[in-house]
């Protein structure tokens, strides 16, 4: 990697680049165990700038969090070693679920562009939505689309397994699509099912089959909703039985 | 306090007299889902991460947001800290900044005028800048080592890190060649780090 990469250590913990520029920045110390040291040593010596700036919040802060935390439920350890492994390998200390917005003209740019588009979720892990699964589902489903030429298409996805889930949304259509792909195969007697989870349980959003790829609409969904996968016996469960292999979160 | 525990955030100063856990010990905790040590965790990092928030965000309502959403992100990622590969501090903090950065980020997005506004007041606006720094400063190492940078070093630095500025403004505010920007940035941070003892 060029001299000129490795010159934006700096500028990448301050959190002063570009995001095209993070993203090169990151695979570049995947392979530069060097950078990945002097990145651990420059956020310690960041912490300590801001940490001498220290005010104490209005008391009714911790209130609110409390409220917070108290419907907020954990990412789990198992979840993120399948979800976050390559990721988490501690060379980034990062977010693991980020949202993005793109435009549906991006969104056609891409399918034109003819090639692989990486997304970063967060913690560096990608997103791969490759023009074949968009234009496929482009041109055989009618609500797809209809979402690419909503104003406000967003996106947002989860991957597990070398698999992916990608929520194609529109708030002002309170619509979405769920596009899985290359989910890794299960048993004859299992499948997919997709979840909103929200404080009061989880909602069933339907069936993703039994690997590979599938689309599921789906009507109603609201915005800032947390999306998760699980695997179910076939038929799929009024409840999940087992823990998401994936979750996100859809744009607010 | 002495001075071995002045670089420590307020909450640290006890952990560090051992009598109570540390907030890397918390973390783990609050990762199996226990609230409170999520509560104690809070105490120990809600300052520094309120105050670096403030600096970066400035309104004061929007900061309490922000730095709700990064203590419950705290919360809900728990699991995701490795003791092993640094601080609990570091590791809240960087969360931190990048949310503040997003947030003033996402704000800025639509104009440049801010910026060129920004660029036609930059000197007044530094001298402001260093004197907060200078009189909020909780330890004397700190200021210390940031009075051993270079000008240029320390402006960008605290452009970049205090106000969440990328390095291609850092660059225009300071009238200053983007390379050159890049390479303060990053010599200032090793000045500083040798000068603070950090080691990862």
């Amino acid at each position: 990697m060029n001299a000129d990469v490795h010159a934006l250590t700096g500028a990448y913990v301050l959190d002063a680049i570009e995001d095209d520029e993070r993203a090169d920045y990151e695979r570049h110390i995947e392979e530069c165990a060097e950078c990945a040291r002097e990145v651990a040593e420059f956020r310690a010596t960041a912490a300590r700038l801001g940490a001498v700036a220290a005010i104490s919040p209005p008391t009714q802060l911790h209130d609110r969090v409390r409220h917070e935390v108290a419907r907020t439920r954990q990412d789990s350890p198992g979840r993120l070693r399948l979800v976050g492994a390559a990721a988490d390998s501690g060379r980034r200390i990062r977010y693991r679920r980020r949202m993005w917005t793109v435009s549906a003209a991006a969104v056609v740019a891409f399918l034109a562009a003819g090639v692989s588009v990486g997304f970063a979720i967060n913690a560096g892990h990608q997103l791969d939505i490759t023009q074949h699964a968009l234009s496929q589902a482009h041109a055989s489903d009618a609500p797809i689309s209809r979402l690419l030429a909503a104003p406000d298409v967003r996106m947002a996805g989860g991957s597990a397994n070398g698999g992916s889930v990608t929520l194609l949304s529109s708030p002002s259509l309170h619509q979405g699509v769920l596009l899985a792909q290359n989910l890794p195969a299960q048993p004859h007697d299992r499948n997919y099912q997709a979840w909103t989870i929200t404080p009061a349980g989880f909602r069933s959003l339907g069936l993703l089959g039994g690997g590979g790829s599938a689309t599921l609409s789906v009507p109603d969904l609201g915005t800032g909703e947390d999306i998760g996968v699980t695997v179910e016996p076939a038929g799929g469960s009024s409840q999940p039985t087992t823990a998401p292999i994936m979750d996100f979160r859809t744009a607010g | 306090m002495d001075d071995s525990v002045r670089a420590l955030p307020r909450g640290h100063v006890a952990a560090a007299a051992g009598v109570a856990p540390t907030a890397e010990e918390l973390l783990v905790t609050v990762a199996s889902g226990d609230p409170q040590a999520f509560d104690r965790l809070y105490e120990l990092v809600v300052a520094p991460i309120f105050g670096l928030v403030r600096r970066i965000v400035r309104d004061r309502a929007q900061s309490e947001e922000v730095t709700q959403e990064i203590m419950v992100e705290l919360w809900r990622t728990a699991a995701r800290f490795d003791p092993a590969r640094g601080s609990a501090l570091s590791w809240a903090m960087t969360l931190a900044h990048r949310r503040a950065v997003d947030r003033v980020r996402s704000a800025q997005a639509s104009t440049d005028r801010e910026l060129r506004v920004a660029a036609m007041s930059h000197d007044r606006e530094f001298d402001v800048v260093a004197e907060e720094v200078a009189t909020r400063l909780e330890t004397e190492q700190v200021r210390r080592c940031l009075s051993e940078l270079t000008r240029l070093q320390r402006e960008a630095i605290e452009l970049a890190y205090y106000q969440g500025k990328t390095y291609r403004e850092v660059a225009e505010l300071l009238h200053t060649p983007l390379g050159t920007i890049k390479t303060r940035l990053r010599d200032g941070l090793i000045r500083l780090r040798d000068c603070m003892g950090v080691t990862a």
